[in-house]
């Protein structure tokens, strides 16, 4: 045996033929216990703690057993990294979208106050918004934030252009993607529920106060364009209105907080879902009956306007988006692009 | 809350005595309050919380016992998780639940699966230390018989298996537990990755960087310490192309520790 890649595969085989022997080694005080393989896994241990779990599982055969059964486990859960790099950025994105949005105000108002706005159809607005959300460039952790709200104001900004499209940023991070194909997709089923209702209603009017006017009334295009411009922070911070059949019968939902308007807006009564988890979007088919959905695969289901059922979702996955034609049937698609079905109130689920 | 303070103050006190405030702090920060919170309802025998856990966690717990034995044998260790969860024993007359290891260092989602694990791992080192050794006389107890037209063979495949041994334990113990991970788990290079804190491309030019070390101090130890001379190198490794013999990688990473002796059982 002559040739290098022969004795490679010569050294592969001696290390492959291990697996075929059982092994026999005993408990010492240094393996590892649950808690520790848990922060191991979830990234809780760094430093000596780490290092010296390294080193002792490098030399225990039922450690690495114990390693190995974890990790089989890993892809059975949804991965929790989304949420946390959302709740990381967060606290920051808010003051900066806020701030970008002033700018955008205190550039556009002047001259759009002296034109007429025609209303709008919602497909302009649920396509505007898009754009809107698609040019919004995230923050990415480790750039300065100075650049990012440049990024932002500019994306405010361009939102006066009407260009039909316009191509992401190059720099944006795959997870960053996600969140705004997670927004996209909010948007976009709010948006379907608000076709059936007649126009003047965009989405982004959810960011509204309670007192404000009633949606009928046509917002200059400024204030529309600007609040376009923080579409993403307003889709997953501010608010996420559902407009039924009945356009008077409205519902918002913020964080975990779902609310529910009579009069098209001008009041808003709390509905308690009597969960934390934060909700995503939600669709109301009929003026009673009303699906939210939310990260951890959190399904509601209200039947009555007043109380709320969760139903049994088959999956721990953050859900971005759901269509719904009446109480049994419906559409629920997850943060990772797939879409489940039911058509029997949530009882069984159809999978992808 | 007097219940979930005790727990939170149990948690802080696990970081090591003398513990400069920063570390207390971020061990602090870094806690899953929540979960802990949910723990000490569920293991003060609050009804709605363990309604909640149940509903959050028994189906991810279910699809994790099938992952880790798809013939669904780990099934009844999900379920037996349950009953120490809820806590069926009694000391003193105070419900003893398996919750009160539970600290926080980790999501409960996480610390189940790793409970889970545990059971499942330390269960089948249970039942191979109850299997039969084979008879003296069945044919797996005999040796391979030596091929007469390769007389050497025997003595090849002993060099460089001893030659092996000694590259792996070479290794640092990163290296190894990448090796034992990859060939002894065959766990994706993805998920080799993922425990040590890579990307799984490094994962893969590690192992292959690791391969060559190794096959450069096997060939080493042949040719300088057993003297062996290039076309006898050469034979050990045509050897192991042919039937490398029953070689243990997992006796091979051990190699070093010497501390394998029974310790008391440390389930949780």
């Amino acid at each position: 045996m002559d040739t290098s890649r022969e004795r490679d595969q010569s050294i592969e085989r001696l290390l492959r033929q291990s697996l075929q022997t059982p092994r026999h080694d005993g408990l010492t005080d240094s393996c590892l216990d649950a808690e520790t393989l848990a922060a191991w896994a979830d990234g809780g241990l760094s430093g000596a703690p780490l290092e010296m779990a390294q080193s002792h599982v490098a030399d225990c055969a039922r450690c690495q057993s114990l390693v190995g059964a974890m990790a089989r486990t890993n892809a059975v859960v949804a991965q929790p990294e989304p949420e946390r790099a959302l709740r990381r950025w967060l606290p920051w994105l808010v003051p900066l979208t806020a701030a970008a949005a002033a700018v955008a105000l205190w550039i556009a108002v002047p001259g759009d106050l002296s034109n007429p706005v025609a209303p709008q159809h919602p497909a302009e607005v649920k396509t505007q918004t898009a754009e809107t959300n698609t040019q919004q460039p995230a923050p990415l952790d480790n750039q300065p934030q100075a650049s990012t709200a440049r990024r932002e104001t500019q994306t405010a900004l361009s939102a006066d252009k009407k260009a039909e499209s316009q191509a992401p940023a190059p720099e944006l991070r795959k997870d960053v993607g996600r969140l705004e194909t997670d927004s996209l997709k909010q948007q976009d089923a709010a948006s379907a529920s608000a076709a059936a209702t007649p126009p003047a209603a965009p989405a982004a009017e959810a960011s509204a106060p309670a007192a404000a006017a009633p949606p009928a009334a046509p917002e200059p295009n400024s204030a529309r364009q600007a609040r376009s411009a923080n579409g993403l922070a307003e889709t997953i911070i501010v608010a996420n209105e559902i407009v039924s059949p009945d356009r008077l019968i409205r519902w918002r939902i913020a964080g975990s907080v779902v609310e529910r308007s009579t009069n098209g807006g001008a009041s808003w009564d709390a509905v308690p879902t009597g969960i934390a988890a934060v909700l995503t979007a939600g669709a109301a088919p009929t003026t009673t009956v009303c699906w939210v959905v939310g990260r951890g695969g959190v399904v509601l289901l209200s039947t009555d306007g007043r109380t709320w059922r969760r139903l049994a979702f088959p999956e721990m996955t953050d859900l971005s988006a759901v269509r719904a034609t009446d109480a049994r049937t419906a559409s629920v698609s997850t943060a990772d692009g797939r879409l489940f079905t039911t058509s029997d109130g949530g009882v069984t689920w159809d999978r992808p | 809350m007097h219940r979930f303070a005790e727990a939170l103050e149990a948690s802080a006190g696990r970081v090591r005595a003398g513990a400069q405030s920063g570390e207390l702090e971020r061990y602090l920060t870094a806690l899953h309050l929540e979960d802990l919170a949910l723990a000490c309802a569920c293991a003060a025998g609050d009804e709605s919380a363990w309604e909640h856990f149940v509903f959050e966690q028994r189906p991810l717990l279910y699809r994790a016992a099938d992952a880790i034995d798809p013939g669904g044998g780990a099934r009844d260790l999900a379920d037996s998780l349950y009953a120490e969860l809820f806590g069926l024993r009694d000391r003193a007359g105070e419900r003893q639940s398996l919750f009160r290891y539970f600290h926080g260092r980790s999501s409960l989602t996480t610390w189940l699966r790793a409970v889970l694990a545990q059971r499942h791992v330390d269960r089948l080192r249970t039942n191979r230390r109850l299997e039969a050794l084979p008879d003296e006389d069945s044919s797996a107890a005999l040796p391979a018989p030596s091929s007469p037209i390769e007389p050497d063979r025997d003595r090849y495949l002993e060099l460089i298996r001893q030659a092996l041994e000694r590259a792996v334990a070479h290794l640092p113990p990163r290296d190894r537990l990448r090796l034992a991970c990859y060939y002894a788990q065959a766990l994706t290079l993805a998920e080799t990755g993922r425990l040590l804190g890579e990307h799984e491309a490094t994962s893969s030019r590690q192992l292959a960087r690791t391969r060559r070390a190794i096959r450069d101090d096997v060939e080493r130890q042949l040719r300088v310490e057993c003297g062996l001379t290039d076309i006898e190198v050469g034979q050990c490794f045509a050897c192991v192309s042919q039937d490398a013999g029953p070689l243990d990688l997992n006796q091979i990473l051990d190699i070093g520790s010497g501390r394998k002796e029974s310790a008391p059982d440390r389930s949780t």
